[in-house]
């Protein structure tokens, strides 16, 4: 007999009373956004399972679809103002948007278990700062740790510049903090050592070919997703990673006939079952996208499938520079290109794809071909990180493209867009400082700083990173850990005791000696940053314990409430940004609570795509505030930018929308920027570009498998958030399912290596390539990669640098020409291009405007990605001495090695050839982003994370091949 | 109200004391919780309320991977159960092989019938008809793929003869506010 009694209790549900507290507020999850909805009350009480004993009004049991069934995962017990409380947390079963009747994933389903109760195992939370002395962490009060950090900032800021001041922070986890961050960053110590959590840099845009072409990345609605008549997907199973969207929209769309076209190398459940339902599946070989999309492009145009109305009106009949290298002169330009081009030729598709002719051709067919009566079928383009991810700019412009030509973009079911990662949740504070930023690659603008290299270059001295955990969501990232670890813990100079002044001056020392102060903030001990490595450790405050806004994939704004208690002296990141900026001296911080963040963000970001600044000047006419306006609006919120049209608050559906009808704006701030209803370019038409193979070719011949090697890509499961810091590692019905890492194997490729399921499997590679250097005043970083010196970095002495630096001979308005410097391979005729464009066409004069000319008016840029933006107007001799082929003759590129661990999982599944782990689990041996190369994207400097290849061999036998208790090796695509 | 702790390989040869078929089939009216399984009591308490054992199938006529469907403890389909001879050995299986298994036909996302839909070749309940998730049969009723929020919850089966009672049921179904 145990001596653990269990409370009886627990052998039935805790059904919420009647009349007890309700708060909205959506999912913390995935990017759909799901309205929930928390019902709490004090511990002791107990509602009753009659209509008049519960707060459902519900007699149980209650049939199917009821939205009142509570399972135990739905239930917690948390403190308010120190007192238990019962908490059951439910999708909202009344909702009309989103999450349509109370449908949920596994993830937000069980996410009453995220919230901090210390007899769980959420009981490690990050309750007090601590210091590292001797190596271990221990308890200091937040003065001393804001005293510190503004002491040393202070420090490295006047000695070694603005630039030696670093963050990496979470892009998206709440615009009240994001906004307090990104307003430190940018506006209080002005640094351009500043990226977000999922690549290097953080300017411009994810998609940037999409963005080129003028199409909003978010500017689709989830009800988009059910009008179409064929709806092609590429790089993402939204059944996996955005559960509702398929669920609620997808679905219910296929099973009225909406055909669906995938293009992944796994066969995922949603992929399995739109196959069932006479959809078509393309199993692609990785990062070979922008080839099936050409010669699927190419198939249309000739054979007169393009919706030619459509392009009549919306597609810009020219370019706005001569021999640029991606925007056409027109859909004529374009026709030309594309039937003439050689990476769009079905021979080289088939090859290089694994996808057969007729498939291909079945694809192109389904989308575009006129229907017998000459109407056309609506076709709609989504995509998501195995497109944008593996081939960035050329990807995402060829994906663009072929929507175009299909008529998709601007209306209803018509539609280009992302699914979506994680929620939207940045609300910039400030511009980036470009100007700040050292590199300017040739003919090309700005680029902002890789912090990755900069920290590995040594020219960081204090990094603040929030809510990453950094570096096993980077690729090739070993180098990063090794670097970062001897810059920080394993450095000399090291605090011995628990003393402010002791520990100021050591670090003084540190950062005097080649070494980094690293501060983390987050809300769990995360491994290996703030366990092993962090100076300083920040305990946050998250979801569900402050007031806090973001949007969704559909720019749907909600409140996500504040109902518990955070545990210990947890505070929310606004706050302690605020905190510190206080202390440095910084003006505008002056915040109450968080709402004040909130309404401050709206008027610096007016014109962005999630503009809520409407909804504020609304709340203080009316006298209220604008957090509780939205509260008002529960889990139905409303989709921006929100608009105030004659005397009411409206959402806006869909961006682009040419069957948008808006009415009078009644605020002083009027929201009717163009691209509401036209695309966004300066002319309201969309771009066609060219998508070249050149650019990423070399890199794709020299990643892909050797003898012997898998394809190892990576990616999300449905049952699993990011890092697993809540679910597979917090949540044990989770963490039964998914004990460890796995990777998911071919039969025929598992049984030549011997590897049964349950099999544990060493994955490594040991020719990773990785990008390095480029931030010295070396001649070659300033003529390849056009690097001027920054005033601020410390091992620079000359006086007026930029004079010295800057030839020019070789500097125009758009940047530096290319001509006669670095290696001359730059100058020569280029046989490259040619293949690319061999028609010679006529000069014309340049736009005065320089570059970008396509570009909307600065007004409606987003201030991370001004001028950053846009590679309209290159010129393929500005594009070249940053590809793989030519870095790696400049000597930018190393090879390094890497490897991991997971417990195989053997299923057709996954094409032969290829293995799929997940992206980022830090509790595993091993990251498997490290087997990623390190070589950005050369117009987008995006990283390339679903690309690699290794060996894989059995290790051994994992505990849960003969386990009943714990992962289940079954078949996910069951349908 | 009893209860009692079970080491997970001991309940996996179905040798636990608690649960042994003398235990289950003596013990009064009363429910079981067992509560420190490793594994899978961390994610579900592993609760039994116990019932007059139910007939519901003959050792005799049960076929691999052909399943048969019974109600328990009431005559309506919110009571309804699938039982399967897995053909290989599952966690809280019965019979000479372990194999035999009875889980309910709720779907623990959202009540979907999951009735009819046992594929034999992979031991899974499901797709769901509503959101197409999965169930191993083999592990408890573990999801496999799709959106449940708990584990299905899996009959105990006792075998006396020729005979396969049901004598409880281990975690809640769906729609039910309390243990059936």
């Amino acid at each position: 007999m145990s001596n653990k009694m269990v409370n009886k209790s627990e052998t039935e549900v805790l059904l919420p009373p009647k009349n007890v507290e309700v708060f909205t507020t959506a999912c913390d999850y995935c990017i759909t956004g799901c309205g929930y909805k928390v019902y709490r009350w004090p511990v002791g009480e107990s509602g009753k399972p009659t209509p008049e004993g519960n707060a459902f009004n519900a007699l149980y049991p209650v049939g199917p679809l009821s939205g009142q069934w509570i399972s135990e995962n739905q239930h917690n017990v948390v403190d308010v103002d120190g007192k238990k409380h019962n908490v059951v947390i439910v999708a909202d079963k009344d909702t009309k948007v989103v999450n349509v009747g109370g449908d949920h994933s596994i993830r937000g389903g069980t996410i009453a278990k995220k919230c901090y109760n210390p007899d769980s195992p959420t009981k490690d939370r990050l309750k007090y700062p601590q210091v590292r002395i001797n190596g271990k962490l221990e308890r200091i009060s937040w003065d001393d740790a804001i005293d510190i950090m503004a002491e040393i900032s202070n420090y490295t800021i006047e000695k070694y510049g603005v630039s030696s001041w670093a963050m990496k922070m979470f892009s998206y986890q709440y615009w009240e903090n994001t906004h307090a961050l990104t307003k430190l960053a940018f506006q209080g110590v002005q640094t351009p050592a500043w990226a977000v959590h999922d690549q290097p840099t953080g300017h411009g845009p994810d998609t940037p070919g999409m963005s080129d072409a003028g199409i909003d990345n978010f500017s689709a609605c989830y009800e988009d997703w059910s009008l179409a008549d064929v709806l092609f997907i590429a790089g993402t199973d939204p059944f996996e990673s955005k559960t509702i969207i398929f669920n609620e929209w997808i679905l219910p769309a296929m099973r009225r006939g909406m055909k669906v076209i995938t293009v992944m190398p796994r066969k995922t459940a949603g992929v399995a079952y739109a196959e069932k339902l006479g959809g078509l599946y393309l199993e692609i070989n990785p990062g070979t996208d922008t080839l099936l999309l050409n010669a699927m492009a190419r198939i249309i145009v000739e054979n007169g499938w393009e919706d030619s109305e459509f392009v009549n009106k919306w597609i810009n009949n020219r370019a706005e520079l001569d021999q640029e290298v991606f925007q056409a002169d027109g859909f004529d330009d374009y026709k030309r290109w594309v039937t003439t081009y050689k990476y769009a030729e079905l021979d080289i598709a088939v090859e290089k794809t694994g996808i057969s002719a007729e498939d291909i051709y079945k694809a192109a067919e389904m989308l575009a071909r006129p229907n017998e009566d000459g109407s056309r079928k609506k076709a709609s383009f989504g995509f998501e990180k195995g497109l944008y991810w593996s081939n960035n700019y050329a990807n995402t412009a060829a994906i663009t493209a072929l929507g175009l030509i299909c008529g998709a973009g601007n209306r209803p079911g018509q539609v280009i867009s992302r699914f979506g990662g994680h929620q939207r949740g940045m609300m910039p504070g400030g511009h980036y400082p470009e100007h700040l930023a050292p590199e300017k690659f040739p003919g090309w603008k700005k680029q902002g700083i890789d912090l990755d290299r900069w920290v590995e270059e040594g020219k960081a001295k204090f990094v603040w990173v929030v809510g990453t955990t950094w570096i096993q969501a980077m690729t090739a990232s070993k180098r990063l850990k090794d670097k970062i670890h001897n810059l920080t813990s394993g450095h000399t100079y090291q605090p011995s005791k628990l003393d402010k002044d002791h520990i100021i001056e050591t670090f003084k020392q540190r950062m005097d000696n080649d070494g980094m102060v690293m501060v983390d903030q987050d809300i769990y001990p995360v491994k290996p940053i703030n366990t092993e490595l962090a100076d300083i450790v920040l305990p946050a405050s998250g979801w569900g314990e402050e007031d806090l806004t973001r949007a969704n994939g559909e720019r749907r704004i909600r409140l996500y409430s504040k109902f518990n208690d955070s545990p210990g002296e947890s505070l929310p990141d606004w706050k302690i940004a605020a905190m510190f900026a206080k202390r440095m001296g910084y003006s505008g911080f002056d915040w109450k609570d968080s709402n004040e963040v909130f309404e401050d963000a709206a008027f610096y970001n007016k014109n962005r795509r999630t503009s809520y600044v409407a909804l504020v000047e609304y709340a203080r006419k009316h006298g209220r505030r604008a957090h509780e306006l939205l509260r008002d609006m529960g889990t139905t919120g409303i989709q921006a930018p929100v608009r105030w049209e004659d005397g009411k608050l409206v959402g806006t559906k869909r961006l682009h929308d040419s069957t948008l009808r808006t009415g009078t704006p009644t605020g002083l701030t009027a929201i009717n920027p163009s691209w509401l209803r036209k695309f966004k370019t300066k002319t309201g038409r969309a771009n066609l570009l060219k998508a070249n193979w050149e650019m990423f070719g070399d890199y794709w011949e020299f990643m892909k498998p050797r003898e012997n090697e898998l394809w190892v890509t990576t990616g999300r499961i449905n049952e699993l958030w990011q890092s697993g810091f809540d679910d597979q590692m917090r949540r044990p019905y989770i963490k039964e399912r998914w004990p460890d890492n796995w990777l998911e194997i071919h039969p025929e490729d598992a049984k030549v290596r011997g590897i049964e399921s349950g099999d544990r499997v060493l994955i490594s590679n040991d020719r990773i390539p990785i990008e390095i250097g480029g931030y010295s005043k070396s001649e070659q970083d300033r003529k390849v990669r056009g690097v001027v010196p920054l005033q601020a970095n410390a091992d620079i002495d000359e006086v007026d640098l930029l004079a010295q630096v800057v030839d020019h001979q070789h500097v125009t308005t758009d940047g530096i020409r290319a001509s006669g410097m670095g290696n001359p391979d730059i100058i020569e005729s280029d046989e490259l291009l040619m293949t690319m464009d061999p028609v010679e066409r006529p000069l014309r004069n340049k736009p005065t405007d320089s570059n970008n000319a396509s570009i909307p008016d600065d007004p409606d840029a987003d201030p991370i990605m001004k001028h950053l933006e846009s590679a309209i107007g290159m010129k393929w001799e500005d594009v070249k001495p940053m590809t793989f082929g030519e870095m790696q003759k400049n000597g930018y590129i190393e090879l390094e090695s890497a490897s991991f661990e997971a417990v195989a999982i053997v299923t057709d599944a996954v094409k032969k050839g290829v293995s799929f782990t997940y992206f980022n689990l830090p509790s595993s041996v091993g990251a498997t982003n490290s087997l990623a190369g390190r070589v950005l994207d050369p117009v987008s400097q995006r990283p390339r994370y679903k690309l690699a290849r290794g060996e894989v061999k059995k290790i051994g036998e994992s505990e849960y091949k003969h386990s009943l208790a714990q992962m289940s090796f079954k078949s996910r695509n069951i349908v | 109200m009893d209860e009692c702790n079970l080491d997970k390989n001991e309940h996996l040869n179905n040798s636990a004391p608690c649960v042994s078929r003398r235990n289950f089939l003596l013990a009064g009216a009363s429910t079981f919780v067992l509560s420190t399984m490793p594994g899978m009591a961390h994610a579900f308490k592993l609760i039994v309320k116990e019932h007059s054992p139910l007939r519901v199938a003959s050792l005799s006529q049960l076929t691999e991977g052909n399943p048969v469907e019974f109600m328990f403890p009431l005559d309506n389909p919110m009571s309804s159960f699938t039982l399967v001879k897995l053909g290989e050995r599952g966690a809280g299986g019965v019979g000479k092989d372990q194999d035999i298994v009875a889980f309910s036909n709720l779907c623990t996302h959202m009540g979907g019938p999951l009735n009819g839909s046992y594929k034999a070749k992979h031991k899974v309940l499901g797709p769901c008809p509503l959101h197409l998730t999965t169930f191993d049969l083999t592990r408890h009723g573990m999801v496999v793929s799709g959106h449940a929020t708990q584990t299905l919850p899996q009959a105990r089966l006792e075998i006396m003869g020729d005979d396969v009672y049901i004598t409880g049921v281990m975690g809640l179904i769906y729609g039910q506010a309390g243990l059936i």
